[in-house]
């Protein structure tokens, strides 16, 4: 009878066509060059980790010449909850690169160019003014830009724009002075849901004076969300629905919402806080406030909402995100589905949008910033990904992902731990031992 | 022959010359003419609506009745409209409760554009009635919700305690009781609440009598060179609309069916 049971709830199990498709093949590390011994390096990089109490639980995923050998789920999503492979994480900033192909669907699509300002398609942005201190550092003055914001100035964080959290860490008069002009104005980094639609904010940012000349920095922004909202006007859907019709089902990324609804929510995982010695609690339901740095952890369990940034609002689990990192590495394709051509992610990936400036937020100097990405220049700097050409980006829960063109990897890390800062090492040791693993 | 054929390769190089160049430059700004930098006052006067709202209509078209072309920049912080003011000489600012100093009006004029009735609003289950005299000692140790940025001298006096935010945030303040009133215009009021929260309407209630009016003005800068004759000209064009019914017409095509005398009062000249 039981037996019969079985065979039964296995029969219906395939033909809703749940294993054939939710449960991700591994192939063993040998059969696409990478070494099971040297990947067990990994094993024990993350259960040290954890048995130290620096992090709560974690998954990772290596894969190699389009083939999974490595996903392993270590600790715990939550309290007395183990992490799962399908355990979803808020990843954040990594919503960045899904915006950037959004913006690179409409462009191949002939509905936008890079080379547009965006006043074109958002008017607010027309006329805008940087502010500069004073000599006497009493004081500004707004002076006229000299150019206008492009379409891909925002892509590649070269708009002048800001994020409010960076006055936390770099201490520039005329930096305070604009995040001071953006709190008065209701601006946030929208780690928090605001309430109220992204056009709004965003046409409120668009008044506001920039922090740089456009094309005269390197800064990462809030440039993304208003590439959401561009999103917006130029589609004429609402940003979420575009990205769900437009990447998330075409790439079968079932575990993917701006949205998490209801009965997928007991996956999210819990968000620790780690001093990385010892001191690890779990984050409670308030907001996490450290001075200009605001989140809110408990924003993953919204059903609705009007707030749809482009630089932080996906929740998502590490196979998803590898099916959308993994056409990346395809240039454009998988299994079958093409959604961008090769040279338009050639461009992309291209290090030499941002001129001589460096995309030093995450890595180093001589990392440059594509179209979406920081991309590793060369092998001359202290933070190295393994290659030259490697292009990867993180979120502030600590998540992260990086993709290898020339080894065909790709490494994904999923966390929900704060503060982020602590946690360059864990990835970069990661990256290391993922590279290590190398063995053809 | 010769000279031809220089000819067509001087001017095909030329034209070529003209032809490249970067695409987005400080020569392709298009300067604001005219240029008044407006607050945004939801509603009538925002760039969150398509034309800027009624008194952005009621702007431009007052200028346009003198054949003056204008250019009306809305932003959101009246920081930004002293800044204008008093750094850059700016020809004129608009907007409602421009807290300008004593010294600063010297130098201005003053035109007032549209005048609309402002009210207090309380949630119906939290308080089956409130009263008000129009004393604002009626709401002695109440918790009022205003606008960013708005006057609270009058309050304090008063003993009332202030929260300032935007007015979605402050109707879902008062829905959750956090504010026993809210301060806003009537017609901004009933535009939030049809926009976005259509199943509150008739549990928010307006409280009579009114408060004072809301006044958006347009205030020219004496000390810019085309202030003064700029001003006497937009008054001029203001009072061709209100002559001409075109004023009345304005505001009839952005409150739709809405009865005009009830959101709005005349504008005293």
């Amino acid at each position: 009878m039981l037996k019969r049971f079985v065979l039964f709830g296995l029969f219906t199990v395939i033909s809703h066509g749940v294993v054939a498709e939710d449960v991700p093949a591994i192939v063993s590390p040998e059969s696409v060059g990478l070494s099971s011994s040297r990947l067990q390096n990994l094993d024990t990089l993350m259960e040290s980790h954890i048995a130290e109490k620096k992090i709560g639980g974690a998954n990772v995923l290596i894969a190699r010449k389009g083939k999974i050998a490595y996903f392993k789920s270590f600790g715990l999503a939550d309290d007395n909850k183990p992490m799962q492979r399908d355990t979803m994480f808020r990843v954040m900033s990594m919503t960045k690169p899904l915006t950037s192909v959004a913006i690179m669907l409409l462009y191949e699509q002939g509905k936008l160019l890079l080379s547009d300002p965006v006043s074109k398609y958002i008017p607010e942005f027309k006329n805008q003014k940087v502010l500069e201190m004073n000599a006497d550092g009493k004081g500004y003055k707004l002076v006229p830009v000299k150019r206008e914001v492009t379409v891909r100035d925002l892509l590649t964080h070269s708009s002048g724009l800001l994020y409010l959290f960076s006055n936390n860490y770099y201490h520039e008069p005329e930096r305070k002075a604009v995040v001071d002009l953006y709190k008065q104005a209701g601006i946030t980094d929208g780690f928090c849901r605001p309430d109220e639609t992204i056009g709004d904010m965003v046409k409120r940012l668009a008044r506001l004076p920039l922090f740089k000349q456009p094309g005269e920095v390197w800064e990462y922004s809030l440039s993304n969300d208003v590439l959401g909202y561009l999103v917006e006007v130029v589609s004429g859907q609402k940003f979420d629905d575009f990205v769900m019709q437009r990447i998330f089902v075409p790439l079968k990324m079932k575990d993917s919402y701006f949205f998490v609804p209801p009965e997928k929510q007991g996956r999210i995982a819990a968000v620790w806080k780690s001093d990385w010695h010892g001191s690890l609690l779990r984050v409670d339901d308030k907001p996490l406030i450290d001075a200009d740095l605001w989140l809110c952890p408990q924003d993953a369990y919204a059903t609705s909402g009007k707030y749809l940034t482009g630089g932080a609002n996906v929740i998502s689990t590490v196979y998803d995100y590898y099916r959308f990192a993994q056409m990346l590495l395809n240039q454009g394709e998988l299994d079958g589905t093409r959604l961008l051509s090769r040279k338009t992610i050639e461009l992309m990936t291209a290090t030499n949008h941002i001129g001589n400036f460096d995309a030093t937020f995450l890595h180093d100097h001589a990392w440059k910033f594509g179209l979406g990405f920081a991309i590793q220049q060369d092998r001359g700097h202290d933070v190295d990904s393994g290659d030259a050409g490697v292009f990867e980006w993180a979120g502030i829960y600590s998540t992260r992902f990086s993709i290898d063109p020339k080894e065909q990897k790709i490494t994904i890390f999923m966390s929900q731990t704060t503060p982020f800062g602590l946690h360059f090492g864990l990835w970069d040791k990661l990256l290391v031992q993922s590279g290590s693993a190398i063995n053809d | 022959m010769k000279t031809f054929f220089y000819g067509i390769v001087l001017f095909c190089v030329a034209t070529m010359a003209q032809a490249t160049g970067p695409r987005v430059t400080s020569a392709l700004l298009t300067p604001a003419v005219n240029e008044i930098f407006a607050l945004d006052f939801p509603a009538v006067l925002s760039s969150e609506l398509a034309d800027g709202g009624i008194a952005a209509a009621l702007i431009t078209a007052a200028f346009k009745a003198e054949q003056v072309e204008s250019t009306l920049t809305v932003l959101p912080l009246k920081t930004m409209l002293a800044y204008y003011l008093n750094e850059e000489n700016a020809l004129g600012i608009a907007g409602y409760d421009l807290d300008l100093s004593a010294a600063e009006l010297k130098n201005l004029i003053i035109v007032p554009v549209v005048s609309l009735k402002e009210s207090y609003f309380y949630y119906r289950p939290k308080y089956e009635t409130l009263t008000w005299t129009g004393n604002l000692a009626d709401f002695k140790n109440f918790t009022i919700g205003v606008n960013k940025g708005e006057s609270l001298t009058a309050y304090q006096k008063a003993g009332i305690k202030i929260e300032q935010d935007r007015l979605d945030a402050r109707i879902k303040a008062l829905i959750a009781g956090k504010i026993d009133v809210l301060r806003e215009s009537d017609l901004t009021m009933k535009m939030a609440l049809a926009k976005n929260f259509s199943d509150q309407q008739s549990a928010i209630v307006r409280l009579e009598p009114s408060t004072e009016d809301a006044i958006i003005s347009v205030v020219f800068n004496k000390k810019n060179p085309k202030g003064a004759a700029l001003a006497k000209q937009f008054q001029s064009g203001l009072t061709k609309l209100i002559a001409s019914g075109q004023y009345n017409d304005i505001i009839k095509a952005h409150i739709g069916d809405l009865a005009m005398e009830s959101y709005f009062v005349p504008v005293h000249r």
